[in-house]
């Protein structure tokens, strides 16, 4: 949080959330909690396709009650959709959800919808005190310039390197696989371990045996749980199943968790078509904790493309699209933040 | 009294699953159809109101 940072109107704020989410939503509703007078947590789903009003208002408030501190809210819908006869779309869905999140303790305060060409109120249709406003006013807005200048970009999905090696690269990843014995495992452990607290000693002939490593099932799920350590201030250590599915007890060190997809990244330009699936799934599975589910879930894809049917993205996918968050994300004590200059 | 239990195929368990997967299995069983991904973050700023 930039402390000299204030946001003034409707424009700071819908500047705001590319810069929180870290891209540009489309078709998507974004629940934004006030926390007396500051924005709290922001919340992204998919806009509602054939869920029904009540269960999907239900959804987004249960989604939002983690943060205990909120006392109201606001929505950006952002879609080129029209309701019936040019009304507003969505109606039912932005009417339910206004009652739940009234019944929650955090009433909706107000309510804009982002299109392609324009954004306007959601609330009020009266075009002579709410008109359509053009997009530049969001991205000429004071919010976006100082978010700009303290080092937020809105990046985007990162799309994986294409591999860059030799084509003798995937018999030799093979033949590099471990066994899976205790000796094999301590090995890669401890590689992974050098690796990760120092990415510059990463080489070509480590990056090939990393990535045979991330092919043995068992030593890919040790070193997937060996990313997250937590940063200080916590002296035990969390059980596996506990890590995989983000109930962490402390913040992690969320530098090493940046540091591991940057080395996954890297990996990747190392490792050929047939076995990328598992670094694919290790950097979804952290974009995930990390609360990012929608990139989460195109690297699962990716993954799954890479190797049709590979379980642990298969599994993981439907985890994200089950719309499940993870515990760390949803804990503003323990959730990731982007890294901003002061 | 109990009454039968019938596996289908697609309750067999898969072969050779590791942990991470077996993991995410049980964790599935309870998970209720959502809204597809939700991305929340946490990155909090003041009002000026």
């Amino acid at each position: 949080m930039t402390e000299s940072l204030k946001f003034t109107g409707p424009a700071d704020i819908l500047a705001f959330i590319p810069h929180s989410l870290g891209y540009q939503p489309e078709e998507s509703f974004v629940l934004l909690t006030l926390q007396g007078k500051k924005l709290g947590a922001t919340l992204r789903v998919d806009a509602p396709s054939n869920a029904a009003p009540k269960d999907y208002a239900q959804a987004l408030v249960t989604y939002l009650a983690a943060d205990d501190a909120a006392t109201a809210t606001v929505l950006a819908i952002y879609t080129n959709e029209t309701g019936p006869d040019g009304a507003r779309p969505y109606a039912a869905h932005v009417q339910a959800l206004t009652a739940a999140l009234d019944l929650a303790g955090m009433p909706l305060k107000d309510a804009w919808i982002i299109t392609a060409e324009n954004w306007r109120n959601y609330l009020c249709e009266d075009s002579t005190c709410c008109p359509a406003r053009p997009l530049d006013a969001i991205t000429t807005s004071n919010a976006n310039a100082a978010l700009i200048y303290t080092g937020s970009l809105v990046t985007g999905f990162t799309a994986p390197a294409p591999f860059t090696g030799d084509r003798d690269t995937r018999t030799a990843i093979d033949a590099q696989i471990p066994q899976g014995h205790p000796d094999d495992l301590a090995r890669a452990r401890a590689l992974w371990a050098q690796i990760l607290d120092n990415p510059a000693a990463l080489t070509g002939p480590t990056a090939r045996q990393l990535a045979a490593a991330f092919q043995h099932k068992m030593i890919r799920d040790y070193l997937m749980a060996d990313v997250i350590t937590p940063a200080r201030d916590f002296t035990g250590t969390p059980r596996f199943d506990d890590i995989l599915l983000g109930h962490l007890p402390a913040r992690p060190d969320w530098a090493r968790v940046d540091r591991a997809q940057e080395l996954g990244f890297e990996l990747m330009k190392a490792t050929p078509e047939g076995q990328r699936a598992p670094l694919l799934s290790l950097i979804g599975w952290l974009d995930w904790l990390k609360g990012k589910a929608s990139f989460a879930a195109r690297y699962f894809k990716l993954a799954t493309e890479d190797v049709t049917g590979f379980r642990l993205a298969v599994l993981l996918a439907e985890l994200v699209n089950r719309g499940l968050i993870a515990p760390v994300a949803a804990n503003k004590d323990t959730a990731y933040r982007p890294t901003r200059g002061q | 009294m109990g009454s039968a239990f019938i596996m289908t195929e697609d309750d067999q368990r898969p072969e050779n699953p590791s942990a991470a997967e077996d993991t995410l299995e049980l964790r599935l069983l309870t998970a209720a159809p959502g809204t597809g991904p939700a991305d929340v973050s946490q990155d909090e700023h003041p009002l000026d109101e």
